[in-house]
């Protein structure tokens, strides 16, 4: 059961992922399917590549952004529960008693758009659809010497 | 006008869908209009920028980042595309079908937020969830979805309705060309079959109905051309069935040869068995005043016009096939009727000015109601 004190940890076994330009791009190496994370999500995958457990996020978005840290920690508590689904990230417990996320002074966050996970399961169909023919080295006109430029 | 013209493959690629893009690429240009083509190498040797035919090509390692999972490469052709688009600055971008790297295209948008024509030509995967896929994604988030038919149309509306009102229907058109038709030959007839040979253009069917026709008409010849995967098979095919020296494999054959190969055709044979989204052989073929044989797929059936410019049969069944051949080669009036039939409606519906002239209409319509990409992304700060 995931919850605050837990840490997610990329399963590095099965995905390769890297933040470019803030957003996250996963791939999952045994099913071929491609995931993205921008903005929020981008920055919570960060987090969980540093490491943080569950409860550091909250704190880290809480900090940052307009947000509860009650409908942090439970987009964060869905968003896990997507991640372990796809086979992208395991639970792990982080250490324990830590305290309960403190509500940051307001007038300085940005506005809160909960992480998503995109999901696109058909890149792989959509990669093995047949390329035209030829490549360049089979076009008998450019043998031929025919001006094509 | 500045377009960004989207193909997954483009020149030196030359595949039906290609050809017609670098002919309406071409059009824009003269017509004025500034164009940007972003395309990936492929699996050739080629510069990221290169000039073909006064166009900009820019490619990019998409398929390679893709299908490899390279995640370097991908934040690389990332960081050229964000770099393409903030100098180019387009006011619109015409995306041909929804290719894997469409994904690019949507990640970067908000670096320059333009309207996006998504340009559907050929069949898109069959899926039956589209919530969670690329090309659902994409269909919901463009302005504007055209298709190359009726039947394509209807495929995307399938996978997402909410496109109903934002979609339309722009046939494939081409240049009639200079070369004039000659007088179909009956004394050896020729069939012809043309495009990639792979499975799904259902050669292997046009072999087992040659095979057929061949004993009524021993003089006929089936002519293939276009290379591919199922070659060999095709040829094994053919001597198994004892007709193996009456079957030519050209190979592929340039795009400004087809005029003259068509002249030496009697008749043009599609017996596709995938869901052909148009059929441009059809169209080069009744172009050249050629009937037509094809199956009942896709949007074959909206370019053939049964019993007037050739005959529309199911698809996978060689003895239909046989049958519908014989009557044309059985009557050279009703066959060239037809092609002189298809020759017109080639002609009337499926020219290339109204092709490019259907195009332009609507790139001015959709800058004129800006309707921003709506893709399921959380939307940056900057939108």
């Amino acid at each position: 059961m995931i919850n605050l004190n837990c840490r997610l940890t990329p399963r590095s076994d099965n995905i390769t992922a890297s933040v470019i330009d803030g957003e996250a791009i996963i791939v999952n190496l045994s099913t071929g399917v491609y995931y993205s994370m921008a903005e929020t999500g981008g920055e919570v995958w960060s987090m969980i590549e540093e490491g943080r457990s569950l409860r550091e996020m909250v704190e880290g978005l809480v900090a940052k952004y307009d947000a509860s840290p009650e409908q942090a920690a439970q987009d964060l508590d869905r968003l896990a529960g997507e991640l372990v689904k796809e086979e992208i990230v395991t639970v792990s417990k982080a250490s324990g008693g830590e305290p309960a996320p403190q509500v940051p002074a307001p007038g300085v966050r940005s506005p809160y758009v909960p992480p998503v996970l995109n999901v696109y399961r058909d890149m792989g169909d959509l990669l093995a659809l047949d390329p035209p023919m030829p490549g360049l080295r089979d076009i008998p006109w450019q043998d031929a010497g025919e001006e094509k430029s | 006008m500045r377009l960004l013209f989207w193909a997954e493959f483009f020149w030196p690629y030359i595949g039906g869908v290609e050809v017609l893009g670098m002919k309406l690429a071409r059009a824009l240009r003269e017509r004025g209009h500034e164009l940007a083509v972003v395309t990936s190498h492929g699996d050739l040797e080629l510069p990221d920028e290169d000039a073909h035919a006064g166009l900009r090509i820019h490619r990019f390692r998409f398929l390679e980042a893709l299908a490899a999972r390279r995640l370097d490469l991908y934040a690389e052709a990332r960081r050229r595309l964000v770099c393409l688009k903030q100098a180019f600055r387009p006011d619109l971008v015409h995306m041909n079908s929804v290719p894997p790297s469409a994904l690019l295209h949507w990640q970067t948008r908000s670096y320059h937020p333009a309207p996006t024509l998504v340009a559907v030509h050929s069949p898109l995967p069959d899926q039956n969830v589209a919530a969670e896929t690329l090309v659902g994604r994409t269909l919901r988030a463009a302005a504007w979805v055209t298709a190359n038919s009726r039947a394509m149309l209807e495929d995307v509306r399938r996978l997402a309705p909410e496109i109903s009102d934002r979609s339309s229907v722009i046939y494939n058109g081409l240049e009639m060309p200079e070369l004039a038709p000659e007088s179909l030959p009956f004394e050896a007839p020729m069939l012809l079959c043309a495009g990639r040979v792979v499975r799904d253009k259902g050669f292997d069917v046009a072999i087992s109905a040659f095979a057929t026709v061949r004993r009524r008409f021993p003089r006929a010849r089936l002519v293939i051309a276009g290379d591919g995967p199922a070659r060999a098979e095709l040829e094994q095919q053919a001597a198994e069935m004892g007709v193996r020296e009456a079957v030519d494999f050209l190979g592929w054959v340039p795009p400004e040869k087809i005029p003259a190969l068509m002249n030496s055709a009697t008749l043009a044979l599609m017996p596709s068995r995938w869901r052909e989204a148009f059929g441009l052989v059809a169209l080069q073929a009744m172009q050249m005043a050629r009937p037509v044989v094809a199956s009942d797929v896709g949007g074959l059936p909206e370019v053939v016009a049964h019993g007037e410019t050739g005959l529309v049969v199911p698809k996978e069944d060689p003895e239909v096939v046989a049958q519908a051949v014989t009557r044309l080669l059985e009557n050279p009036s009703l066959a060239q009727e037809m092609g002189a039939a298809g020759r017109r409606r080639a002609s009337l519906l499926f020219g290339f000015d109204r092709y490019f002239e259907e195009h332009e209409i609507l790139y001015r319509r959709l800058l004129k109601e800006t309707r921003h990409d709506q893709f399921e992304l959380p939307l940056d700060a900057t939108l």
